[in-house]
């Protein structure tokens, strides 16, 4: 049994009303996810690729239980995580198993809390931790992202880009969570930097047995990190397979395109 | 008086010297710091944030401006839009745009550039859009504001250039207002305003970070087509070496205010000659290359506001340190002999 699986995951916005539309007629509506299936197995990385508006973040918040899928199942161990609605999910007790990375590091971190506190309030509220047993949780955390101690004082505009991202990926992983789910973790930092971060996720994935489901719209990225891979076009999945086969022989004509945007370093222009 | 930090030392050979007579943009020796409150206690000229800058750039050329975060490329293009924020100044260096001087232009002047001469690209299209006015009559704006146009000819004009830069529907788009655009098209309507103003140096500051990148290849694609069309000089301001590699003609890699190696794009890139061009190709992603393959590179950006900065600011993150690079700022060395739009150089004491 796979270790996630997402099974015909529908979620719907309603779109404001056509002019000169009457009352009464059903209301359009924005099939932003529509009928998803995706498995992920234990310690592995699945890359979910798509421009934007595809859906892939909007599924991603689904599996993290952020929104309300309208049907489908999201499967954790065989137990399906959609029937616990959202707004109670914050204390379903498999919380602290699936853990999210935002693509906005510094913007997600309360600007108040140092990163200390962003990294022990996870550990506080989900594995009810305190005093010695949370401080040397926090600094295992803190080890495992290789954020530096020294910088677990400071407040979020006090760290740069890479920095921030690495307190984001310390908050999640604190709680030795099953799942990450990784939002564009990346795109916004310098390739210095990205590389750092691409490296240490995978080595959490290969050490601790973490499982990503890794969001993107840079299959270069992905082929890096993640051996499977979904390419998502207007909330539907439209191919998916082994990572490396789809980029070397991509099916459908919205992959090709993905590849044929990628750059070469090398070779002639 | 001359405030210039380093008008005590010898000069650096400088790749401007031996330039072809016309450079559309001429940038000589520029340095640019902060009048920070520390400086101003200590009585002293603020430190260069940009130090001793040169580069030129021909008509036609496509130069890609690269480096980390913070490397003072933005700056730069600042400062030849005449934009820098208040509290930056110009410490020293010459910076000329067609033959004309920017440093000493009046106010009267900056506008003449900026309606005949000069545009920009910002890198967040839908910011430098204004959200209350649709997108024809920013265009039909900017139209009349550098001649004096019907209101009929000023609306086929921005049709026009609506549909050069390629947006689809483009009579139906002149009514909409930025928040009804997808963030490519607003990039293109950023591009149509800029191309209203018939400039010869069009500089374009992360253009596409935050796009998808099918819209990233499409937009780059269409500006340097643009530019070539129109023989429009073009500095394109990425970190993303690939990009890069695909779009500009020649390179200049910035690290830390500092230009380390310039020349023709595919040479820099294929065969780096400086340490730091080496290590961010080192930890870019390409292909055939896995995780393990790529390699971070050391340490990060040093801290501009220290006043004890090595001579090479790179010298605190490079495996071929030498002694020298601490004190001495490091000669330009050219690879090889040849007309200077061929040239590849590098400021690095390691290539003696």
């Amino acid at each position: 049994m796979a270790l996630l699986e997402v099974e015909s995951l529908v979620k719907t916005y309603p779109l404001p009303p056509a002019p000169g539309q009457r009352a009464g007629r059903q209301a359009p509506v924005l099939r932003a996810v529509d009928g998803v299936s995706l498995r992920l197995e234990a310690g592995q990385a699945l890359g979910l690729v798509g421009e934007s508006g595809s859906g892939k973040s909007t599924t991603a918040a689904l599996v993290a239980r952020l929104a309300d899928p309208d049907s489908g199942q999201i499967r954790l161990d065989g137990e399906d995580l959609a029937r616990v609605p959202a707004r109670r999910a914050a204390r379903a007790p498999w919380r602290a198993q699936v853990q999210l990375v935002f693509q906005d590091a510094a913007g997600s971190l309360n600007p108040r809390h140092t990163a200390q506190e962003a990294i022990a309030q996870p550990l506080q509220h989900l594995a009810g931790l305190s005093g010695q047993a949370l401080q040397r949780r926090v600094l295992e955390a803190a080890a495992l992202a290789q954020l530096p101690e020294a910088l677990l004082q400071r407040l979020p505009h006090q760290l740069s880009g890479g920095q921030a991202a690495r307190v984001g990926l310390a908050r999640a992983i604190g709680l030795r969570p099953r799942l990450l789910i990784l939002d564009e973790p990346t795109s916004a930092l310098d390739v210095s930097v990205q590389m750092g971060l691409l490296q240490r996720l995978d080595a959490l994935r290969r050490e601790l047995g973490v499982s990503l489901l890794f969001v993107s719209h840079d299959l270069e990225v992905v082929r890096l990190l993640c051996q499977q891979v979904a390419v998502m076009r207007r909330g539907r999945i439209v191919e998916s397979g082994v990572t490396e086969q789809v980029m070397e022989a991509p099916r459908h004509p919205y992959t090709a395109q993905l590849m044929a945007a990628l750059g070469e370093l090398d070779g002639a222009d | 008086m001359n405030t210039h930090r380093h008008t005590a030392l010898p000069p650096t050979v400088n790749p401007v010297m031996d330039a072809p007579a016309s450079p559309l943009l001429e940038v000589h020796d520029l340095s640019i710091g902060f009048a920070t409150a520390p400086a101003a206690r200590s009585g002293r000229p603020p430190l260069p944030t940009v130090e001793r800058l040169s580069l030129q750039l021909q008509p036609g050329q496509t130069l890609g401006l690269v480096g980390e975060s913070g490397s003072g490329k933005s700056l730069l293009a600042l400062a030849v839009m005449g934009l820098l924020p208040p509290t930056a100044r110009i410490l020293g260096g010459r910076l000329r745009v067609a033959g004309q001087d920017l440093l000493s232009a009046t106010p009267a002047q900056w506008q003449q550039l900026r309606r005949h001469t000069l545009a920009m690209v910002f890198q967040n299209p839908r910011q430098a859009l204004n959200p209350v006015r649709p997108i024809g009559l920013q265009l039909q704006d900017a139209l009349q504001s550098r001649a004096p146009l019907s209101r009929a000819q000023a609306q086929a004009q921005a049709l026009a250039l609506l549909e050069q830069v390629e947006i689809d529907q483009a009579p139906a788009r002149l009514k909409a207002y930025p928040h009804e655009l997808s963030g490519g098209m607003c990039q293109r309507v950023l591009l149509a305003l800029a191309l209203s103003r018939e400039p010869r140096l069009l500089l374009a500051d992360e253009p596409t970070t935050g796009l998808d990148i099918t819209t990233q290849a499409a937009i780059l694609k269409l500006l340097t087509r643009l530019a070539s069309e129109r023989h429009m000089a073009t500095l394109l301001i990425t970190h993303n070496l690939a990009m890069a590699r695909q779009h500009c003609s020649h390179l200049a890699v910035m690290h830390a205010g500092q230009l380390v190696e310039t020349g023709p794009a595919a040479q820099v890139l294929q065969h780096p000659l400086h340490p730091y061009t080496r290590g961010l190709r080192a930890a870019t992603p390409q292909r055939g290359l896995a995780l393990g393959d790529l390699q971070a590179m050391p340490g990060s950006l040093p801290d501009l506001g220290r006043a004890d900065l090595p001579a090479c600011r790179f010298a605190e993150r490079c495996l071929q340190v030498q002694t020298r690079c601490d004190t001495q700022p490091p000669e330009w060395r050219a690879l090889a002999s040849g007309p200077p739009e061929a040239l590849h150089r590098a400021a690095c004491w390691s290539l003696n």
